[in-house]
């Protein structure tokens, strides 16, 4: 390498570093009103027994997923629902075990455990060793998500996939095949959660406002709701709602 | 034997299969290294001065079918199935161009679970195991079963795990000169939190088959000195002439070979992560024969005795360091080995040598997923026999005691290489921090210094000749661009 060339490339890498650093996170659709979604999370492995509710830094992530997109995240009794999840395998049923706390809750004290959730999130992972190749621990982590009205969970939207993740170390376990997920997962979530929210925003007539994404440090265009507009659409609501205090359950997704 | 047939009716033939999901996994590695000092696309000659930029592109499958599925928390027997293919080939990027011939089926087995003894996983098929990586090097000194085919039983337990194999590694050892080689192994890991102690090993055994022409043997009345020359039937016909017929025939032999791995693993205080430690301790499988030729037609000289007493101990250690949360993280990796042929004392060989290297790497976190690194490495390679080792592009007048000696054993003017090289570049993770995460792209430069000449894969031409129409260059310093990718799945 010429020592001319040589400051060019290190001046363009650290350009280039520089220029990355200020790129921020990407584009989402946010809900047209601030509703309160009751999120269940579990954490199964086929090394253990036990069902947990995942990692709190995975929980962490996932739940800033809902919260970007002006939803109001609450968790619902782990301990109670884990106990529930125990001799309920389905995705399904674990939905509705879910929708009914978060209703059970909801009408025992709106102000405290789901605070009125109109929303459900079922956040179903299931983590499993696979093989050892090449020098990695290759493990698979099968995620079911359900997001649906409290009210009515069999029409809750889903999505099912699994995310493979390959381990340096063996004592690491299924708590860390769910981080090395966490980012796909909430890739798929936020996907999910953009579905629902375009849909409700189309549903109640309100069009995802430009400056909605705009103040996401977006840009790239709106996508288009595939739902047909009401008849009298309401007008754009360009900043989110503050969260109502009650907030009725929604009919259908 | 009954009992391993009826293991293997039950996982092979289980009338209640239920077609499970296939699951494609698999690992890609491909550069861009144009090298315009005349060298084939690596920086230097072997990942022993760290994997990065030495290593060549390369491609693997993997493909699991889950022949009766494995739930968590279920106590029903579950059956999957392991292949992987996997080779250094991909088009453009190295000289066979993606062919399919340098891919080659390295694993298939058959994992089977809840069957007979709880908490015991049966394998049947290749039984490779590792007790962990080091991964700067992409290295594994802690290995059983690399070579072996046959049927292993792997118990976990909370803080144990016990695995005992058996099978067959001829097929490895020998190719299409087939002898079986009956192998059996064990490993053993005790494991609590932030600690981690294993040991095991495995032992090889080929007979001695009268009548087998590809059983272990040795060619009586032979000198090594005149197999290493190439010269055994010049001095037999030099001292019997004319009694080409009368070539000794060979002597029956059995081998023996083997090796003991130990393993240490602790971490989660302050920055360090964790910290691997390896050792392997064993004694190489004998060579079988070579070949001269006599009277026309090939000689096989059978080389038991001359090959027996191989042996190698390696040591390898990596920890891994967060030391700036979020911003900055390390790996630091060091090995050594020794090998050492008490057979041979006259000819430096790779059987014969020490060396020893650390590589020390550093990932800075720009962004989640734009990262800077920077790499660098030391290593010093010893024969134990005298030069091995080119200095100067005209080396061979540099010889022993400045004498050059045609028929020589030793190669070139030194018996030791030292190399430097450092490395620094770009990374874009698109799926965040971590020095071991990937997929990663990678735009790096490198630079290696070594006191051999021209010590890198290339297409010199090093004959000092007067008709080289090529010329000769004195070169130690190595410069060297990639573009690269990789990425597990």
């Amino acid at each position: 390498m010429s020592p001319v060339f040589a400051p060019k490339a290190v001046f363009g890498l650290a350009l280039a570093v520089v220029f990355a650093a200020c790129l921020k996170a990407g584009p989402v659709v946010p809900s047209p009103e601030r509703q309160v979604v009751a999120v269940g999370t579990v954490l199964a492995s086929t090394e253990s027994d036990a069902l947990t509710s995942g990692p709190s830094v995975v929980v962490d992530r996932l739940l800033t997923e809902v919260s970007r997109r002006n939803l109001n995240p609450i968790r619902v009794d782990q301990a109670a629902l884990l106990t529930s999840y125990a001799s309920h395998r389905q995705p399904r049923q674990r939905t509705a075990i879910l929708a009914e706390a978060a209703i059970k809750a909801d009408s025992a004290n709106k102000t405290s455990a789901t605070q009125g959730a109109s929303l459900i999130l079922l956040i179903d992972t299931e983590a499993r060793f696979d093989v050892q190749v090449n020098g990695r621990y290759r493990w698979t982590v099968d995620v079911d998500l359900a997001l649906g009205g409290a009210s009515l969970p069999e029409a809750a939207l889903t999505d099912h996939f699994t995310v493979p993740v390959h381990l340096v170390y063996q004592h690491e376990g299924a708590d860390r095949a769910m981080e090395d997920a966490a980012p796909m997962i909430a890739r798929r979530l936020g996907l999910l959660l953009d579905d629902r929210n375009r849909a409700a925003s189309a549903a109640r007539g309100v069009q995802v406002a430009p400056a909605e994404v705009i103040q996401q440090q977006s840009t790239l265009p709106v996508p288009r709701s595939p739902m047909p507009q009401p008849a009298a659409p309401r007008p754009a609501e360009p900043t989110p709602k503050p969260a109502p205090k009650e907030v009725a359950p929604e009919k259908a997704e | 034997m009954r009992r391993l047939l009826l293991l293997t009716a039950m996982l092979c033939c289980s009338g209640v299969a239920e077609a499970g999901p296939a699951h494609v996994g698999g690992y890609f590695r491909v550069a861009a290294r144009p090298d315009l000092q005349g060298g084939a696309g690596s920086l230097g000659y072997w990942n022993l001065y760290g994997r990065l930029m030495n290593e060549g592109s390369y491609g693997m499958l993997e493909l699991r079918y889950d022949v009766l599925e494995r739930r968590s928390g279920a106590t029903e027997p579950w059956t999957t199935l392991h292949v992987r293919v996997e080779g250094g080939s991909i088009a453009n990027a190295d000289p066979f161009n993606g062919s399919l011939a340098q891919y080659r089926m390295s694993q298939v087995f058959l994992k089977t679970g809840n069957v007979a003894l709880p908490d015991v996983t049966w394998q049947l098929g290749t039984l490779e195991y590792f007790y962990g990586d080091l991964g700067l090097y992409d290295m594994r000194p802690a290995t059983i079963f690399f070579d072996t085919v046959g049927i292993s039983g792997r118990l976990d337990k909370k803080n144990f795990e016990l695995l005992v194999g058996a099978g067959d590694a001829g097929f490895r050892k020998r190719g299409f000169d087939y002898s079986a080689i009956p192998t059996v192994g064990l490993a053993s890991r005790f494991k609590v939190p932030h600690f981690e102690i294993g040991v095991g090993g495995e032992v090889f055994w080929e007979p001695g088959a009268q009548g087998s022409r590809n059983a272990p043997y040795q060619t009586p009345g032979i000198n090594y000195e005149d197999w290493i020359r190439g010269e055994v039937v010049d001095r037999y016909l030099e001292e019997f002439p004319g009694l080409e017929d009368f070539f000794p025939d060979p002597v029956r032999r059995s081998s023996v070979s083997g090796k003991a791995v130990g393993y240490v693993g602790f971490g989660g205080y302050g920055p360090l992560i964790w910290n691997n430690f390896f050792i392997t301790v064993g004694r190489d499988h004998p060579m079988r024969f070579t070949t001269e030729t006599l009277g026309g037609r090939d000689l096989r000289l059978f080389i038991h005795d001359f090959t027996d007493q191989r042996y190698a101990m390696i040591l390898g250690n990596e920890m891994q360091l967060r030391l700036v949360p979020d911003r900055l993280d390390a790996v630091w990796s060091v090995m050594w080995g020794d090998q050492w042929d008490l057979d041979n004392q006259i000819v430096p060989t790779d059987w014969d040598r020490t060396f020893g290297s650390t590589v020390l790497r550093f990932q800075a976190y720009a962004t989640e997923s734009v990262h800077l690194i920077a790499e660098t490495s030391g290593a010093r390679e010893r024969a134990r026999n005298g030069n091995a080792y080119r200095e100067h592009f005209d080396s061979i007048f540099q010889n022993t005691g400045g004498q050059p000696n045609t028929r020589g054993l030793e190669y070139g003017d030194t018996d030791t290489r030292w190399t430097w090289q450092g490395k620094a570049g770009v990374v874009l993770n698109p799926l965040g921090r971590g020095v071991y995460n990937r997929p990663s792209l990678r735009l790096l430069y490198g630079l290696q210094y070594s006191n051999v000449n021209n010590a890198f894969g290339n297409a010199f031409v090093d004959t000092v000749d007067q008709y080289n129409a090529f010329g000769n260059v004195e070169r130690h310093w190595h410069h060297l661009g990639s573009a690269e990718a990789e990425v597990w799945f």
